[in-house]
């Protein structure tokens, strides 16, 4: 069920600010960069490939 | 602060965005600016759906995660690089939802109320508060989400269209439609 909140106190500005974390971001979109490009994905897919290609042969 | 106080820009400072967003594509540190400006209405968008600060603040971090990793596919075309990240953060803040990480939450402040009451014919909210909570909670998401950025966030009805990608007229007569069924759900 849906909560419903009345007049609930909001954050401020200078709190919201205070939780940026750009660094954060960055190391993330770069974590997901290396996973694309890693042998162990390319691995994985690569076989998977082959084992479905076996399967419908 | 409104959360839509971002919305409307000069053709200059668009231009501007469109400079960091070609930059960025190269190298995503060039992100930045857009980072510490849309950083807040993001969390603020989040935070009144999820109510848990630091669940809003891993999402928001996963908003700009997402929007940076497909940068490559935003080309614009009239709509304000703002309402491309409020799509991201919709649709993360519904993944929220799916895996059970967030319970869906509706916050109103003073202001919000008292329009929505003003709509529904009455003005007292301490003898209707039952009754909003409940026309509320018996919505449809659909219906909900357009009273919430209409009327609780006071967003135009061409932002509103921009974030659900329909035409800003749409919007409007859908957003009309939502405050027939919760004035329907209110009188039940």
């Amino acid at each position: 069920m849906r909560k419903i909140l009345f007049n609930k106190k909001e954050l401020s500005s200078k709190e919201i600010k205070e939780m940026r974390d750009f660094d954060l971001v960055l190391k993330k979109v770069q974590a997901q960069r290396d996973f694309w490009k890693s042998p162990w994905f390319f691995g994985t897919i690569g076989l998977a490939s082959i084992l479905s290609f076996l399967f419908f042969i | 602060m409104s959360s839509t106080s971002l919305y409307h820009q000069s053709d200059t400072r668009i231009q501007s965005e469109l400079q960091i967003i070609e930059k960025s594509k190269l190298n995503p540190s060039y992100f930045a600016p857009l980072y510490n400006q849309y950083y807040e209405s993001i969390f603020r968008y989040v935070i009144k759906r999820t109510n848990d600060t630091d669940l809003a603040c891993d999402i928001t971090s996963n908003v700009f995660v997402k929007a940076i990793t497909n940068l490559s596919k935003y080309e614009y075309r009239g709509v304000p690089f703002s309402s491309w990240l409020f799509r991201i953060a919709k649709s993360e803040v519904y993944q929220s939802f799916r895996d059970h990480k967030a319970k869906r939450t509706v916050s109103l402040d003073k202001v919000a109320v008292v329009k929505v009451l003003d709509e529904l014919d009455v003005n007292d909210l301490d003898e209707h508060k039952e009754k909003l909570t409940y026309a509320l909670r018996k919505m449809k998401e659909k219906d909900l989400s357009l009273i919430e950025m209409r009327y609780f966030e006071k967003r135009s009805y061409r932002e509103i269209g921009e974030i659900i990608n329909v035409t800003e007229n749409n919007a409007k007569v859908k957003t009309f439609r939502a405050l027939q069924k919760l004035k329907i759900l209110f009188k039940e």
